[in-house]
């Protein structure tokens, strides 16, 4: 039996037509089908969940696999920025927001799309996120905190070696500024590794009831 | 051997598609699969594996050194998984492979795509702060000078019929109540220019376009300003070209445009001087209206149609109080129409604005 997609869901179909062009490096046909769904009112949500996360996961997946090479999961990635490009006039309101959130990949981390999709869903949510990318040395970390004082900071750990090294910024910040929530995500902490620093648990369990909290999951 | 490398061994013999690799205490490699030999050469057998990747450090034990690059520090993620065994101790390692310069310029562009995607994602939210912020001005104008135009509009007509009864009033309260009459009412022509540019730059403008007669425009126009270029002997002229076609305008909001600009080269006008209203119709209509007054400086011309500027130039010695809203209500109202509204000015020649509208 067909499954008929809700409405305001993306079909299967579409998701294919995106995943294929991602895969043939078409970034015109996939940046069309993200605004075409947003122009027929698919939530921002959804694409982000349904498209963007799903399709990057299914790259990681054939990555894994040896079935794509590292070649062709970087220009996915490349396009998916892209694609991110466009639809921020969506995902941008402009709205003041008294709550904000900086949004970071530690220290020799350049895997960022996952952070960046992370910012996007705070101002989706009507935070103001304040991005800073791959790679963030830790003293800037510091130092936009001190400067910003958000009411969050949300830090991406794809490696597990890196997992030490944001275990003691978590530390000094926390020294100097108690009450900031900090929260934490991104595959090192799925690693054995991650067991090692106890921290990385609350961190993950806030960012989690956050997620079904505060963001509205 | 121990069991770990007999189970290791007879994983080896067999056709596995991953590299993999034995090394003794040396780290030397004493044993390296088909895949291995594919990704790094036939020759690797016999040498230390910090030969073919440069970057192990080999000051750590072997296991630290292999943690501490169990993933490297590149944006690339490394290509291959190798096994190998050392100490009877099986590791995972994922290797880099050579990197050559084709390689690091890659991964260059993509630090740097990465980067410029960053920075265009952080345009994008302060612009959209931005727009916000110009909606809540524009909102607050709007509502401000509706809220101002009534009571103005009545102070206005108050002084206006104390001033009927002139024979009544001493000198001093005479010349107080002409006073207040003409500051409400430029503080009236100031409110009404304000809502206007609060509409259009909100972008709620609705142009009403409908096929109209440029010449009758003009004709209205002149016909309005014609007192106060009496008053200061100022002479206009009209210049109509050939085969003037009605076109599909906005008339009311046209024939504001046009009497700013009128309006404008009348009251800046020396006295005795003249002004010019011509029109040609090509490819576009295009309408001048020049004056032989005091001119623009070089240095004000691009700015005199940003709102609320108002020109320094002593050249322009003018009682005239503005708000400097009307050259940029002017042109935002050419451009709604898909035209272009330019100045070109000599210092005590004089100025000539061109009205250029598609037909």
């Amino acid at each position: 039996m067909v499954s008929i997609p809700e409405l305001n869901e993306i079909a299967e179909d579409t998701f294919n037509q995106y995943f294929d062009a991602l895969m043939r490096g078409d970034s015109y046909q996939c940046r069309k089908v993200a605004i075409d769904l947003l122009e027929n009112k698919i939530p921002l949500v959804e694409l982000y969940r349904n498209l963007i996360e799903k399709s990057l996961y299914k790259v990681g997946d054939l990555w894994a696999a040896n079935e794509i090479s590292v070649a062709q999961e970087h220009l996915a990635s490349s396009i998916t920025e892209r694609v991110l490009i466009e639809i921020y006039p969506y995902v941008f309101s402009g709205t003041g927001s008294s709550r904000s959130v900086i949004v970071a990949c530690v220290e020799n981390d350049y895997h960022q799309i996952g952070a960046k999709i992370v910012a996007d869903y705070f101002e989706i949510n009507h935070w103001h996120s304040y991005f800073l990318g791959a790679n963030t040395p830790h003293e800037s970390i510091k130092s936009m905190v001190k400067d910003k004082r958000p009411d969050l900071l949300a830090l991406s750990i794809t490696l597990p070696e890196h997992l030490a090294g944001a275990a003691s910024l978590v530390a000094e910040i926390k020294a100097e500024l108690p009450f900031l929530k900090v929260i934490a995500g991104g595959q090192a902490l799925e690693s054995n590794e991650a067991m090692r620093f106890p921290v990385f648990a609350s961190l993950k369990q806030t960012l989690q009831s956050l997620q079904h909290g505060v963001l509205g999951a | 051997m121990s069991p770990v490398n007999n189970a290791f061994s007879s994983l080896l013999a067999g056709s596995v598609n991953i590299p993999l690799v034995h090394l003794d205490e040396n780290r030397v490699i004493t044993f390296a699969n088909p895949a291995f030999k594919a990704a790094e050469g036939n020759d690797v057998e016999g040498k230390a594996i910090h030969q073919l990747f440069k970057y192990l450090d080999t000051s750590k034990p072997l296991p630290e050194t292999f943690r501490a690059n169990l993933y490297t520090n590149s944006p690339a993620p490394v290509t291959h998984t190798a096994f190998c065994t050392v100490d009877n101790q099986s590791y995972s390692i994922l290797f880099e492979p050579q990197v050559d310069d084709s390689r690091q310029l890659q991964q260059q562009v993509t630090q740097l795509n990465n980067e410029l995607s960053n920075v265009t994602r952080d345009t994008q939210q302060k612009n959209a702060r931005l727009e916000k912020l110009n909606q809540i001005k524009n909102e607050l104008i709007g509502m401000a000078a509706h809220d101002l135009r009534t009571p103005i509009a009545n102070i206005f007509a108050f002084s206006e019929l104390a001033l009927l009864d002139a024979d009544k009033l001493s000198i001093e309260l005479h010349e107080y109540l002409g006073e207040i009459k003409a500051l409400s009412e430029f503080m009236l022509d100031v409110l009404n220019d304000l809502l206007d540019l609060a509409v259009i730059e909100s972008g709620t403008l609705k142009l009403q376009r409908a096929p109209a007669s440029i010449s009758q425009i003009i004709h209205d126009s002149i016909r309005l300003f014609s007192p106060l270029a009496k008053k200061k002997n100022i002479s206009i002229h009209l210049n109509l070209g050939p085969d003037l076609q009605k076109v599909n305008i906005d008339a009311l909001k046209i024939k504001q445009a046009i009497n700013n600009l009128v309006s404008n080269a009348i009251k800046y006008g020396e006295d005795g001087g003249w002004v010019k209203i011509t029109t040609m119709s090509n490819e576009t209509l295009e309408v001048t209206v020049s004056d032989n007054g005091p001119g623009i400086a070089e240095s004000d011309l691009t700015k005199i149609f940003r709102p609320f500027y108002t020109t320094g130039n002593d050249n322009r010695k003018r009682p005239e109080k503005s708000a400097g809203l009307g050259l940029a209500i002017s042109k935002k109202i050419v451009n709604a129409h898909g035209g272009h509204l330019e100045v070109t000015s000599i210092v005590e020649k004089g100025t000539t604005f061109h009205i250029k509208l598609p037909i």
